[in-house]
Order: structure tokens, then sequence, then C-alpha cells
């Protein structure tokens, strides 16, 4: 597979040392890491290696993607944090690119520096690619998740405004031809009152919400005619949705 | 000889007759309601709760909860034989105490730093307006029992529904404790028996050690608030050029009256209301001279039990307000007519 490669600095091998046997992916770990003696010029003999180039390919989307989502404070989670998660989060990485996602075009903006710098590598994913794009019913699963999160939005703001108006007194009017909505003033406690009624824009429509009607209500709640439950229930519900009214 | 054969019939005669004797007495209810030929004495009935309700002393909370919304509040209640001394301190929205002996009303707005006097005589009028009309209360409710062993607020209590024998009025479900008859739930149905509102203690103490002493402290004690009186003046439909062309059954007037600070109630500057009631329902009928600024258009309107109505007749706008089918809105809003 062809890979475009960031070009990394490789220190030169001292001349006598020869390489010893050892396990593919160490040695490609070691040769990432500056830690053998590989030059650069070799380094495509050796990517001729169908397993060495598997290897290393693998081994660098790992890290692109680790320095692409790593945060800034690194919150460590006994999972994430054991050999064990972290084989378990590079094997999911490496299903990610081996699937096609990580398609990436690697930056290849190289800062011309020492060894110990890494490159400014970013993996950006081509547009529009979901790693999970290929399995229809995940896109179901997002579709229903928003769909049910602007219903519960909808819902509860269709239920503040309901709750807002219920509780009031709200005279329902096919005339809209009123001024802007004027805000209410304080209501003073007597009967003397002059506010002008507020016109609310509800699910029902444009309703008036007049202040004045419900002091009328209170006052007639408190007066209540002497009816048999006034006392105690009558007296409680004029002090008590006096409260809800004002 | 003959007793030797058949002495077991008296024996299981007389118990087969305190059986039945057992099964059809009726015990009285502790609420003392007052059995006529099986029926439930409604008038009596409703004396009995009343009284309970103002001898009594008790600390509670209560709610007040319709289809769209509960607000509740906490209340101390003392008798102490020579007044009532009540406290409320509702729990949901802006503070509000309200606090009353007798007719003396205080009303502290803590948001505001007001303090509001009134006497409020209407809640003297019960149980007089229940006989005020030639026809009784009973003669428009049927009182049933429909539970009697339920539990509210912690308390062992009764229920019974008051149905209404015609559509003008709404029915009521009523739970009352059963060794005092104080009013524990009170529910308000419209005609499919569907729960409008529904008012009821939430938790209720009938040996709370409350006492008079403290309450009135609390009253009088009006530093760091304005106080302003409030005046009722009292009047008639008549006085005013009011009258009912044609009355509902059952419900009669029980006065008018203007009601605000001093200098300011009069019926040219504040709306007066004018009361009728057929003992356990009221409806308020404010007058007021018609405003083409502030009497906008003619509506109805709903909230709980409550019903309104607003509408122009003649030189006067009228918002009728009460706990009763909007019909019965309707037949007021059109029966009252100016008489000059």
């Amino acid at each position: 597979m062809a890979h475009t490669l960031h070009s990394i600095r490789m220190p030169v091998e001292s001349p006598d040392s020869t390489p010893v046997p050892r396990p593919v992916s160490e040695a490609v770990s070691a040769w990432m890491d500056g830690e053998t003696g590989v030059a650069d010029d070799a380094l495509e003999a050796h990517l001729a290696d169908v397993e060495v180039s598997e290897t290393w390919h693998r081994y660098h989307v790992i890290g692109d993607a680790l320095r692409a989502a790593a945060p800034s404070a690194f919150v460590c989670s006994p999972v994430s944090c054991s050999t064990q998660g972290s084989q378990v989060f590079a094997s999911r990485v490496v299903a990610l690119a081996t699937a096609g996602a990580a398609a990436s075009v690697v930056d290849t903006s190289v800062a011309p520096a020492g060894r110990s710098e890494l490159p400014d590598t970013r993996l950006v994913s081509s547009p529009a690619m979901a790693a999970n794009d290929a399995v229809f019913r995940w896109k179901l699963v997002a579709g229903f998740a928003s769909i049910a999160a602007v219903s519960v939005i909808a819902w509860s703001l269709v239920g503040e405004g309901m709750r807002q108006q219920g509780d009031g007194a709200v005279l329902a009017h096919a005339v809209i031809d009123r001024p802007a909505v004027v805000p209410a003033t304080e209501v003073a406690p007597v009967s003397a009152s002059s506010v002008e009624p507020v016109w609310v824009s509800t699910p029902q429509g444009v309703v008036m919400r007049d202040p004045r009607l419900e002091e009328l209500m209170r006052t007639h709640r408190q007066a209540g005619g002497g009816a048999a439950f006034q006392v105690p229930a009558g007296f409680l519900r004029a002090a008590t949705h006096d409260s809800s009214h004002r | 000889m003959f007793f030797d054969r058949f002495w077991r019939l008296p024996l299981y005669s007389s118990l087969f007759i305190a059986i039945v004797f057992c099964s059809t007495a009726r015990a009285e209810s502790p609420a003392g309601v007052v059995a006529e030929h099986g029926k439930l004495d409604v008038h009596a009935w409703l004396r009995k709760l009343n009284e309970s309700a103002q001898r009594k002393s008790y600390t509670g909370t209560f709610v007040v909860s319709t289809a769209g919304s509960m607000s509740a509040a906490r209340i101390w209640h003392v008798c102490d034989g020579t007044q009532q001394v009540e406290r409320v301190d509702t729990l949901t929205g802006p503070a509000r105490n309200t606090l009353r002996r007798n007719e003396e009303v205080v009303t502290f707005l803590p948001d505001e730093r007001l303090a509001l006097l009134e006497r409020r005589d209407s809640l003297s009028l019960f149980p007089a307006v229940l006989q005020a009309g030639n026809r009784p209360v009973g003669d428009f409710y049927t009182l049933r029992p429909i539970l009697v062993n339920d539990r509210v607020a912690g308390l062992a209590a009764e229920a019974h529904e008051l149905v209404p024998k015609d559509d003008w009025r709404y029915g009521y479900r009523v739970w009352s404790e059963r060794k005092t008859g104080l009013v524990l739930k009170l529910q308000t149905l419209d005609a499919n028996r569907q729960v409008l509102e529904q008012v009821a203690f939430s938790d209720l103490n009938l040996d709370a050690p409350v006492k008079a002493d403290q309450l009135l402290r609390m009253m009088n004690n009006r530093s760091g608030y304005r106080v302003q009186r409030l005046v009722q003046v009292q009047t008639s439909p008549q006085e005013q050029g009011w009258r009912v062309r044609q009355s509902l059954p059952g419900f009669v007037s029980s006065g008018c009256q203007v009601r605000g600070p001093a200098g300011v109630a009069d019926p040219s500057k504040v709306p007066m209301q004018c009361v009728f009631t057929d003992g356990l329902a009221s409806i308020s009928a404010f007058v007021e001279p018609y405003d083409e600024a502030r009497h906008i258009s003619p509506g109805q309107m709903s909230s709980g039990a409550t019903q309104s109505m607003s509408k122009r007749v003649g030189d006067f706008w009228l918002t009728l307000v009460g706990e009763v089918p909007a019909k019965t809105l309707a037949w007021y809003a059109h029966a009252l007519e100016r008489t000059r």
C-alpha cells in the first residue's frame, strides 16, 4: 500500500553496528523512535517487505491519531491507562485505519528541527466520511437520536409556554392588530390599576394576558361570598393562588 | 317436650334478629350527620364541617392543584374559644404572609415591604348564607358517601360526594377527618365528574402546640413595612342601579362591596363587586365604568375551577368570575341589567 509518510529524521546508524534480528513490530517501533541506525535511504528497501510496510503504516496511523486527538490534560482512567487498555484502543484505531476511514492526508509540514521535535501533523479526515458510515444502522440510530433530541427540546418549550400562560388569566382573541407588546408594570394589590394587557405569543396563538383580570379573580377568591368551603378551603385557595398570579 | 325438641329455635331466631338489626342499623357518622329516612342532610353536614374548620387548632401544608399548575402554602390555625387566629404563608411563587384574627386580615408582601390591612366580613357570613334564599342548599345538591375508610395527610378520613342536581353548578368530593370532620381534601368536579381543581392537605398536625399570642405578635409587628389600609364599602345592586332580571334557582345575592384604599373605594374609581352564591359556589360580578382603552373586547376564560367572562353592558364593563360552569356566568351576564 502506498502512503505518503511524513519524513522523520533517522539517526545515522553507526557504521559498525549490525542489526540484531528481532520481531518486525519491535524493529519498526525502534526505527520510528530513532533508536536504530537505519538510514533514510535504506528505509525504502525495508518497506518493500509487506510485513514491515504494514507495521510501519499501522504505527504511523496510531501515532497520528493519538497526537491529533490528545487533550492538553489527559485524564487517566483505569482502562485507558492500563497496558491492556492502550492496546485495545490501539487496535480500534488500527481497525479504523484498515477500514479506510483514515484516508488521511497527512500534513507534511515538517519542522526542520532536531529529532526530538515531532513534526506537525494533523489527521485530516476526508469530509463527510464518518468511521461508521458504512454501517447503515448507525445512520438510523443517529437520525432517530437527532429527531428525539429535537422533539424533547420542542416539547419542553411548548410545555413551558403552556405552563406560563395556563395559570394566568388569558383571553384568546382573533384580533392581532394590536401594537407591539407592552411590558406589564407591577400590579398594585389594590383595585385601581392602569396596567396594560400584554399580548403573549403561545402555542395556541397570540393571546392576551390580563393582569387586571387576574386581580379581579384574586378579589373574588378573597371575598368568596361566605360559601361553605370558604373556611378554610376558600381562604387558603385565595391565599395560595394569589402568589401564582402575581 | 315441645321445648326439648325445639329449644334451638328461639336461640337461632334471636341470633338471626340480632344479625339483621346490626347490619341494618346505621352507625352515625363521626361528622355528626343527621340521617333522615336514610338520606344525608346536606345542610347539617356542611355546618358541621364548617364548625370543625373554625374550632379546631391545627398546622399543616396545603396544596392547590389544577390541570396546569400547583401551588402550596403553610397554615397555622388556632381557636382558643374566644377568637380564631390564622396564618398562611405561601410556599410557591412570590412570598405572601396572610394573618387573620376573626375578620381582621393583615397581608404582608415581603418583596414589596407592604402590609395591607382590611376587614373581610364575608368570612362570617356562613352558615347563614345556606338558608338565605327560600330553598335550602340540599335542594340543589345530593350528598352521597363514597368512602368510609380512606387516608389523607396521614389521618383517617371519610369521603362524600356532593352531586349537583342541575348543570348550573359543579360537584364536589370532600374528604373529612373521621373524628373532627375537618376538611382534608376537596375536589371540584365538572359535569363529566372530571377533577377541575383539588385543594388538599399534604400534611396536617391536629395536636400542634401553636399559641394565638405568637401569631398575634407577628400580625401586629409591621416594622419595616409600608402599611396600607383597605376599606370595604358595603352596598347593594339596587343602590347602584342594577337588578337581576331573573336569577338562577338556588343562587342569591349576598350584597355588593367596593374595596380599595381609603378615598379610592368608590364605584366610580374601582370595580364594584356583587356576589351571588348558592351556599357552596359563588359568583362575583365586577362592574366598572366602560373604558375603551382598557376594555378591549369581550371574552371567556378558564383557570382550574374558576371561569370568567367579560362583556359590555351600556356604559359599563361587566366581568363575571366564579367556580361555576360557563353557562351560569353567561346567564348572569345576560340577566344583569341597569334600572336607571
